[in-house]
């Protein structure tokens, strides 16, 4: 088929439609744009591969074509991307008969690429339960290997660097078994028990990046963020992935807290706004040892603020250790060495 | 550490210096005595019963002891948590910032 002028300057050179007609469903209006955009987002589905290349589209009076690719497929529309890039929705009763005909395929193999779709990730999720047996008996190897240090190591120290090599060993194997199913449960307790147990190097790294990775947003990372945080970038990209509220908090707290340990100025205006995000949202989250980082973001807010290198200490107000009241003020002119100390 | 701070305030007891404690023993009775036997040479504050949940160091946000500011003559923050050395060589500067030329030098002397 020729390809003719497109729709839009044909609209301009013979004045189609006329003004006095209801617009016609070639034309396209800011708010149908809008419109497919909002359906694209909330319902969008990617276009099949074999639907990629560009197409020309003629409306079934055969007057108009276009060339464009499909976008998306709704119940009686179209949304096509046209050479320049802007979008255009069509309806399917308006399209010929062999448009409507492709329509209709591109359709049923949509259907088909979302139900394999939908079937891997479930084996994915079944290929996980699978691996549920393999993964115990590699844990009771685990456990039984362990045991047979303890009983013969001498001391503490000795049985701990005798654990190592065989934690390592232990999690090279378990995240080989859950190398294919990283999103499943499976590989989630993979993850934790590498660094539960205290994997290092390698090992650690991997377990880490998979937790931030595929579960940002499950609550049982909660007890693993202060391992997580050692890395900062990967405590960033958690504070940013995370919607779980306690997670999404918590990895916000400690971002906060990670930053302000720089005493760095530059960094300042961050860590108070991500303060402010802590005490405005997150104030009722607790951390893992169950206190609620509400005063813990206040207490840090004002050591920011005050107790930062370059701001002039807070007074102290109180009595010394025979009863006398004194303030730190009396010490303004001197150079001031201020030690918090005690006899333990 | 209580040699080094003995050493600091019996050798900068004619400088513009102060070393102020905050102390967070418990039994206030208890750490009397403690001064009193080890010559304890400093004025401290008592962060409360409370111990380490005290008042004091909560409002400084101390989590660790011992935790230690070093403040110039205005009461500007200038040094956290520099010990030994450290902590000689910032009096020594913030002394000289006033006109005072020292030279930290410390005896051994045993911890007690």
């Amino acid at each position: 088929m020729t390809q003719e002028l497109t729709p839009k300057i044909e609209l301009h050179r013979v004045g189609w439609p006329p003004r006095h007609r209801p617009v016609s469903r070639w034309s396209i209006s800011r708010w149908q744009i809008t419109l497919a955009t909002l359906f694209v987002i909330c319902c969008g589905v990617t276009a099949p591969s074999w639907s990629q290349e560009a197409r020309t589209w003629t409306n079934a009076s055969g007057k108009f074509s276009v060339e464009a690719t499909i976008k998306e497929l709704k119940r009686d529309s179209v949304v096509l991307i046209l050479a320049d890039g802007t979008e255009r929705t069509v309806a399917l009763d308006q399209l010929s008969e062999a448009d409507r005909r492709y329509a209709a395929d591109y359709r049923k193999t949509m259907l088909a690429e979302n139900a394999a779709k939908k079937k891997a990730a479930a084996e994915s999720k079944q290929r996980g339960e699978d691996l549920k047996d393999e993964l115990q008996s590699i844990l009771d190897s685990f456990n039984q290997r362990e045991e047979q240090l303890k009983q013969s190591g001498t001391d503490a120290a000795q049985i701990r660097n005798a654990r190592q090599p065989l934690v390592q060993e232990t999690s090279q194997q378990l995240l080989k078994l859950v190398e294919a199913v990283p999103q499943s449960e499976v590989a989630r307790d993979v993850y934790i028990w590498v660094v539960r147990n205290g994997a290092q190097g390698t090992e650690a790294a991997t377990a880490i990046e998979a937790l931030v990775q595929h579960f940002a947003d499950s609550p049982e990372i909660l007890p693993f963020i202060g391992l997580i945080a050692r890395d900062l970038a990967m405590l960033e990209k958690l504070q940013s992935k995370a919607k779980d509220k306690a997670v999404k908090g918590v990895a916000t707290f400690m971002l906060a807290r990670q930053l302000s340990s720089a005493d760095n100025p530059a960094l300042e205006e961050r860590v108070l706004k991500l303060l402010n995000e802590v005490i405005s949202k997150y104030a009722d989250v607790s951390d893992s040892a169950r206190r609620p980082l509400g005063p813990q973001a206040e207490r840090l807010l004002f050591a920011v603020e005050n107790l930062s290198i370059g701001k002039v200490a807070p007074d102290i107000i109180g009595s010394d250790l025979d009863g006398v009241a004194f303030k730190l003020s009396d010490y303004r002119g001197k150079v001031v060495v201020l030690d918090f100390w005690g006899d333990w | 550490m209580y040699p080094h701070e003995r050493s600091l305030v019996k050798q900068l007891s004619d400088k513009p210096f102060a070393l102020i404690g905050v102390n967070s023993d418990r039994e206030l009775e208890q750490i009397r005595a403690t001064v009193k036997e080890k010559n304890l040479n400093w004025r401290s504050f008592w962060n409360g019963p409370e111990g380490t949940g005290g008042p004091i160091s909560a409002q400084w946000n101390v989590t660790g002891w011992p935790t230690i500011y070093i403040l110039d003559e205005h009461g500007v923050i200038r040094y956290k948590n520099a010990r030994g050395a450290d902590m000689d060589k910032a009096l020594t500067k913030l002394l000289s910032e006033m006109g005072h030329s020292v030279q930290i030098a410390h005896e051994a002397e045993g911890d007690q």
